[in-house]
């Protein structure tokens, strides 16, 4: 009789209906549940994928540029007196030049002497002027400037690059705590067989800083 | 499937038991008989004394009947719409014009009835009129006939109906029956009832047969008296091989309603009057959906979590490798992915702002090496070299791109060669920018050259670990 009770409560004046309706609710909560976790998810991917895309995107490049700043930032910053303004160039003219001076005729040459004394007294060195320093969050710029012309061999060529291009060049390797050196300028003129007129070297001086 | 008809006559219950092959099988009732549940449907009866038929003609098209059928019921009777069930049947068509056959009773009369139905334990799932199971005799004895006087005489009662098109026209009740024909105390009053529901009804100088049904075994000379007395209205009295059944006319009416189930059926029992049998199928109808539904919500909802868990999973995965590749500190990130994605983007977003000027120039060291390896050079003397960056990156200028400039004196006797190398410097892709002006002057044995450098790549630097 129960049953009966319930059914005339449920469907009198067109309440089956309203049954029939009321029995979807459980399918459209559950999707509609459903529909929004996806949602949700979705939405999640979307961001995760945008994320990871923009990671691999510039992951090289960051991590370049994480490791060059790594590498460049315990520097000595007296690096370019230490270790550029004190080499000594022109070795092999100087020995051959030793070596003439020892033989009778040649030892009392003016000429040789001049040239030896300019090639081992300080005339024969880079020296630089610092310009225009400009400063960013985590670097100081300037430019080293030359500012006098020397002569160089083959050699003192390759030995310079290997300091300022931080590269091994023949049996010349680069310093350890060097700065950051881009070389702006430099203009090697042929004088004879041997030897190179040196000038208008500049350098761009990069020296990091950690936050 | 089993159908039967109840037809209440006093004391006396007529039941007919139709299967849908209309093989019919009628009996009187027994209280003693538990038959009742073997049937599929139970249909009664109303009396036509609780029923009015009222008719109106509209003109109007399907949509709109539809929509106007309730203001017509409104309209129609007297009776406070709340009192009364009202069944509206479309007896006609004719051109646009619809007749629309109302049938009204009493929900009293519903109840009074249904309680008697349930005083013999009998709980019909159809509650149609009698001049309905009048008609479904009537067309079911004589097909081809579409119209006649309908008289079935009923212990107490009387029950006329007047069938034009097939259709109850009119149909009328009179309270004297075959107990008082038998006795002869009423016979005048019967026929002059009768008389004037003839007059009434039907059309002046109109003949149509007639039908007497009921139990009249003991009072066959009523035939008679109808023809003799109604001679301008009948035209001849209707005999059917299925006389047999005659007794039995309304329970087999009654059956035929359900059986036809076409659009003149009439059905009482609806909303607060549905059978109990109707309302327990409705129940275990709407349990059954409401249990299915539930079940398919949840197999919706497991299977959507499952694969939901399987996405998480990945997602988890990627966003771990996502950590291992940042080098991330999980414990400084959010517990929340959404914020925690957020926060290691942000991080990207800051390390790629970050302004660090990487050296894309060429390097000097570089330039010379190609100058050295290159056959281009083989036969040629270099006596002046510069190297120059024009343009590089700066704070202020951040997108600036790197221009390296490198003149050169060349010493070269022969011409040919001269020639050759300055053909082949156009094709030298890998370290000459070729989009970048290229400049050649001659001056006798010397040969005044200058050109831009070629950009290495970010792939091309090698601070990597």
């Amino acid at each position: 009789m129960w049953i009966e009770s319930i059914g005339k409560k449920l469907f009198i004046k067109k309440n089956f209906y309203f049954f029939l309706l009321f029995s979807f609710i459980p399918i459209l909560t559950s999707t509609l549940i459903l529909g929004i976790k996806i949602k949700k998810i979705k939405s999640l991917e979307k961001q995760f994928e945008r994320v990871y895309d923009k990671a691999t995107k510039s992951y090289f490049s960051r991590k370049i540029k994480k490791n060059f700043f790594k590498k460049y930032q315990k520097f000595d910053p007296y690096f370019v007196t230490n270790n550029i303004e004190s080499l000594i160039f022109m070795n092999d003219n100087k020995n051959k030049i030793k070596i003439i001076l020892t033989h009778p005729a040649f030892a009392s040459s003016k000429k040789l002497k001049k040239r030896r004394s300019f090639l081992e007294g300080g005339q024969n060195k880079l020296f630089f002027k610092e310009n225009k320093t400009s400063s960013c969050l985590n670097f100081k710029e300037s430019i080293e400037q030359q500012q006098n012309e020397i002569e160089v061999e083959r050699d003192d060529i390759k030995r310079i690059l290997a300091i300022l291009e931080d590269v091994s060049i023949s049996e010349y390797n680069p310093i350890d705590r060097s700065p950051f050196f881009q070389i702006q300028r430099i203009t090697i003129t042929k004088k004879n067989k041997n030897s190179f007129i040196l000038n208008n070297l500049s350098l761009i001086k990069r020296e990091f800083y950690e936050n | 499937m089993k159908i039967l008809g109840v037809h209440l006559d006093g004391t006396k219950i007529y039941l007919a038991v139709l299967n849908r092959k209309r093989k019919i099988q009628c009996f009187k009732y027994n209280k003693e008989d538990s038959f009742i549940k073997k049937y599929s449907y139970i249909v009664s009866g109303l009396s036509s004394k609780n029923i009015l038929i009222k008719k109106k003609v509209v003109e109007l098209n399907r949509k709109d009947l539809k929509k106007s059928l309730p203001f017509q019921e409104a309209s129609i009777s007297s009776f406070d719409k709340k009192d009364v069930i009202i069944n509206t049947i479309i007896s006609n068509r004719w051109g646009k014009n619809i007749e629309l056959s109302f049938y009204i009773t009493t929900k009293k009369s519903l109840e009074e009835h249904l309680k008697k139905m349930e005083d013999i334990k009998i709980d019909p799932d159809i509650v149609t009129s009698i001049s309905q199971a009048q008609m479904r005799f009537f067309n079911f004895c004589f097909p081809h006939n579409n119209e006649a006087f309908l008289i079935h005489i009923d212990y107490l009662f009387t029950h006329l109906t007047l069938i034009e098109n097939s259709f109850p026209k009119s149909t009328y009740c009179i309270k004297i029956g075959k107990k008082d024909l038998e006795e002869n105390s009423k016979n005048l009053e019967f026929f002059n009832e009768v008389s004037k529901f003839f007059y009434s009804s039907i059309e002046k100088g109109k003949k149509i047969p007639l039908m007497i049904t009921g139990d009249i075994t003991k009072i066959e000379w009523i035939e008679e008296m109808f023809l003799s007395k109604n001679r301008n209205f009948i035209s001849r009295i209707l005999s059917s091989e299925k006389k047999e059944f005659f007794p039995f006319a309304i329970s087999i009416g009654l059956a035929l309603e359900f059986l036809e189930k076409d659009n003149l059926s009439i059905q009482f029992r609806k909303e607060e009057y549905t059978s109990r049998r109707s309302l327990k199928n409705y129940l275990c109808f709407s349990l059954i959906f409401l249990l299915s539904s539930l079940i398919f919500s949840f197999i919706i909802f497991f299977k959507g979590e499952n694969i939901l868990k399987i996405r998480k999973n990945i997602l988890r995965k990627n966003f771990f490798l996502l950590k291992k590749m940042e080098n991330v500190d999980s414990q400084k990130l959010s517990k929340k992915m959404k914020i925690s994605l957020k926060e290691i983007e942000e991080k990207i977003t800051k390390e790629e702002k970050f302004f660090l000027p990487l050296p894309l120039a060429p390097k000097v060291s570089l330039f010379l090496n190609w100058m050295h390896k290159n056959p281009l050079f083989k036969d040629v003397e270099i006596v002046f070299f510069d190297y120059q960056i024009i343009d590089f990156p700066k704070n202020k200028e951040r997108n600036k791109k790197y221009r390296v400039k490198v003149s050169l004196k060349l010493k070269i006797k022969d011409k040919i060669i001269a020639k050759k190398f300055y053909e082949d410097l156009f094709l030298e892709k890998n370290i000459i920018d070729q989009n970048e002006k290229i400049s050649w002057q001659e001056e006798e044995e010397l040969y005044k050259i200058s050109f831009f450098l070629k950009m290495l790549q970010i792939k091309d630097l090698y601070y990597v670990d």
